[in-house]
């Protein structure tokens, strides 16, 4: 009897923490939509008052649909993308396998990352003019600069990576008769995998942040370029949509790659 | 069965201390020499710092010996001009543990003889680990992952792993340190149990003197630093053994002739402590 | 105690005979065939580059050589015009930067410290934080009356975002121990955000201002580019458009000398401020 009378009181408390929880997920969620309706009207009443000529959010939002329906639009996006996945997939194709040997072998390092170290300082936006001497032809010397962003990111996270993984575990590996190329296999592929993936997705942030740079300065086509053009057309609610769909796409992006390294990193408690 | 370790001399073996790198030799282990018989279990105990440690990682490769020999089945395994070649038939399990996080459990224990090639078929390697798991107990956790098994299973784990590479010769290098009393008493029946199973040479480091009676053939003393054998304790209690036996005479006698000759050996490595910390 | 001679330099001066010199210990001790290797991969770089552009590989025809350059910093690093250059572009990113330390430290923290501001600010702050900084740079032009204050506007949103972020982190992450601790010992809610989460998150503070510092230069050298007028973003492009192409080099040095400074002093300031911890 008294059993039973304690357990239907601590099914009512577990309810009620259950309603007081949902309470407040609700409460914060509706803060929430509410901060971003706050946001618009400051940007409303900014735009009316101090900084005029900058569009308000009704008149960018009636561009927007109009310009959505432009053929124009898809193409900037499209080439912009094809940029980006190339300069990233050339980084992280070079990148990678130079970050973990860089962090695993310690020859490899001495020889290649003093140089690393000292053309790191160099803001990618920099290296435009001499990526045009480089690459005469235009496209090449634009998807130089994803690569760069992407590179540093990926490598220097691939040797941080290997880094900080365990010393015993190369023991245990030579322990158990491992070759190097195993230990390579076994130890260092898996146990820089973490890091490998955080640097991935700040590589394909990286990139995203250059290309915009170098279709501003040299490009033709591509949204970073779409950006100035309306700029120079007057057409400013042009300048917002193509803004937010950069800031929409490297998010996009990035997300997709952290939720493949989830799916990878099954074994380890990742957020 | 059949291994002789055979130590030759090793005079000198300077170890670097990365936070004293003046130019002071370090002598961790001096003129140190005994002998392993083949199928025995032996502890070495010492202070701390007195060179258990790195005796056994000169045996398993990890270090270079600056003087002197190692032989492994009259085989010269290590001396001062060889380099550094670790294997699998000195498999070692390590005092923190090392068990390749990303590796389900039987992926794990499974991992030495396939990174040999030394097995024919995939089935037949994963049945010999799942029999070894069940002896330890563990059969149900071959799917986990090592994140989610207490420091007891994964401990035994490793110990599994390093039985199935068929090694010589098993290191152990303190490997029940981290675990609580009542964790400990039960892998010391598990570890029992596969050495009388298999019966290879086990090296076990501990400092725990009860651990190293109640386990071991014979126990080793080594001096403090510069570490050298101080002497050898033979352990005449019949196997198998259990855990009423702690609560025996002969168990009590061997415990005091133990503690006497550690403390005194404790005592200098203590002082010598408090010296160093004077500079 | 015999010391033992391995004769392997590879273990540094650990074994060497007793009667050799303390000297000949210290010098073992600091070289060994490591040492060697850094400088030495520096120089294959330039050889590497010398020999590209001296034989005219593929692309590297237009490409400076080295001694091209060398010549060109030699005779524009003493003039005046070049040190406005640098002049003007390390007071604009200074003057962003520093306003975003504020903001973005603050910001950061009140976040972090209490929820009800974080939820109200944050989404806000989500959906502008994946914006590309350089992205806001039309924008920029016609939100600010003055091109200095849309380039100041535009180092600021380089560096405010890591900032924010990063403070947050530390400012959240703080070990709950060490508030339970200063509880217990009896503190009030001021003091321990004083003394507990201001130190506590100094170190991701300082994580997020040295990110900041590199995207600080990243959007100068940008603005300048595109929008001209003084700096060492201009200097570089100009060099490409006057084609007097062993400037760009020496414009990108330049750049990359400025912003590995910006980080450094960063990094100084951070370890001095906190001596209980090493920042890289």
């Amino acid at each position: 009897m008294e059993n039973r009378a304690a357990e239907i009181i601590f099914e009512e408390v577990e309810v009620k923490k259950r309603k007081a929880a949902r309470k407040e997920g609700a409460k914060t969620l509706i803060i929430k939509t509410l901060s971003i309706f706050a946001g618009a009207i400051c940007w409303y009443i900014l735009s009316h008052t101090i900084m005029t000529k900058v569009p308000d959010p009704i008149v960018t939002i009636t561009g927007t649909i109009e310009t959505i329906q432009t053929p124009w639009f898809y193409k900037s996006i499209v080439y912009s993308i094809f940029r980006v996945f190339t300069g990233f997939c050339i980084g992280t194709l070079i990148g990678l396998p130079m970050g973990l040997l860089m962090g695993w072998l310690r020859v490899f390092r001495d020889f290649t990352f003093p140089v690393f170290e000292t053309l790191r300082p160099i803001p990618p936006v920099a290296w435009v003019p001499l990526s045009i001497l480089i690459f005469v032809k235009l496209e090449l010397s634009i998807i130089f600069l994803p690569f760069l962003g992407s590179f540093y990111a990926i490598a220097l996270n691939g040797k941080l990576g290997v880094e900080q993984i365990d010393p015993s575990l190369f023991r245990a590996a030579k322990c158990l008769g491992a070759n190097r190329w195993q230990v390579f296999r076994y130890v260092v592929l898996p146990g820089a995998l973490t890091a490998v993936f955080m640097g991935l997705a700040i590589g394909m942030g990286m990139a995203w942040i250059t290309v915009v740079a170098a279709e501003m300065i040299s490009g033709e086509y591509g949204i970073g370029y779409m950006t100035w053009q309306s700029y120079n057309l007057i057409r400013y609610h042009d300048c917002l949509l193509a803004m937010f769909t950069i800031g929409l796409l490297g998010y996009g992006s990035s997300s997709i790659i952290r939720m493949l390294g989830n799916k990878f990193l099954a074994w380890k408690k990742v957020y | 069965m059949i291994e002789k370790i055979k130590e030759g001399h090793i005079v000198v073996k300077n170890v670097t201390k990365v936070y004293d790198p003046y130019g002071v030799n370090v002598h961790a282990v001096d003129n140190c020499s005994f002998e392993i018989v083949p199928g025995e279990f032996m502890a070495m105990v010492g202070p701390s710092g007195c060179g258990k440690t790195t005796m056994l990682n000169m045996i398993a490769g990890f270090d270079t010996v600056t003087e002197g020999e190692i032989y492994l089945d009259g085989e010269l395994i290590a001396s001062a001009k060889r380099k550094l070649m670790p294997g699998p038939d000195r498999m070692v399990v390590f005092q923190l543990g090392a068990l390749f996080p990303w590796l389900t459990v039987i992926d794990n224990v499974c991992l030495g003889p396939k990174i040999q090639g030394k097995f024919s078929n995939e089935k037949e390697l994963k049945e010999k680990g799942r029999e070894l798991l069940s002896v330890a107990g563990l059969e149900e956790f071959e799917n986990t992952f090592p994140m989610n098994l207490s420091s007891g299973m994964q401990r035994r784990v490793e110990i599994v792993r390093a039985l199935m590479t068929e090694p010589k010769i098993l290191l152990l290098d303190e490997p029940f340190r981290a675990l609580d009393a009542m964790t400990k008493s039960v892998m010391h029946r598990y570890l029992l149990e596969l050495y009388d199973l298999t019966g290879r040479s086990i090296m076990f480091i501990t400092h725990d003197l009860r651990e190293a009676i109640f386990l071991a053939s014979r126990v080793f003393i080594m001096t403090t630093r510069p570490g050298t054998l101080k002497t050898m304790l033979k352990i005449d209690i019949p196997r198998p053994r259990s855990i009423d036996m702690i609560s025996s005479k002969e168990f009590l006698m061997y415990k005091q002739e133990l503690i006497d000759v550690v403390h005194e050996e404790a005592v200098k490595a203590f002082e010598r402590g408090e010296r160093e910390l004077a500079i | 105690m015999k010391k033992i001679n391995t004769g392997n330099k590879k273990e540094h001066a650990y074994e060497t005979r007793e009667d050799v010199g303390a000297i000949t210990r210290y010098i073992r001790r600091k070289i060994s065939w490591g040492t060697f290797r850094q400088p030495l991969s520096i120089l294959l770089m330039l050889i590497v580059w010398h020999l590209l552009t001296t034989y005219e590989a593929p692309l590297f025809k237009q490409v400076p050589k080295p001694l091209e350059v060398l010549n060109t910093a030699i005779s524009s690093v003493p003039t005046e015009a070049y040190w406005m250059h640098v002049l003007y572009s390390n007071k604009r990113v200074l003057s962003g930067f520093v306003i975003a330390i504020a903001t973005g430290v603050s910001l950061g923290l009140l976040m972090g410290y209490r929820t009800l501001f974080q939820n109200w600010t944050f989404p806000c702050f989500e959906v502008l934080r994946p914006i590309p900084p350089i992205a806001w740079l039309p924008i920029s032009v016609i939100m600010f009356p003055t091109p200095e204050m849309s380039v100041t506007y535009l180092v600021f949103i380089g560096a405010f975002f890591p900032i924010v972020l990063n403070t947050l982190l530390g400012a959240v992450t703080v070990g709950e121990n060490y508030k339970r601790a200063a509880m217990s010992l009896g503190a009030t809610p001021k003091y321990i955000f004083r003394r507990i989460i201001l130190p506590g998150a100094t170190p991701s503070i300082f994580v997020g201002m040295m990110v900041g510092a590199g995207m600080t230069w990243e959007m100068v050298v940008a603005a300048e580019m595109i929008a001209g007028g003084l700096g060492l973003g201009y200097m570089t492009w100009d060099a490409y458009v006057v084609i007097a192409y062993p400037k760009i080099i020496l414009g990108m040095i330049s750049i990359g000398i400025c912003g590995a400074i910006l980080s450094g002093v960063v990094r100084l300031i951070g370890n001095k401020i906190m001596p209980w911890r090493q920042l890289f």
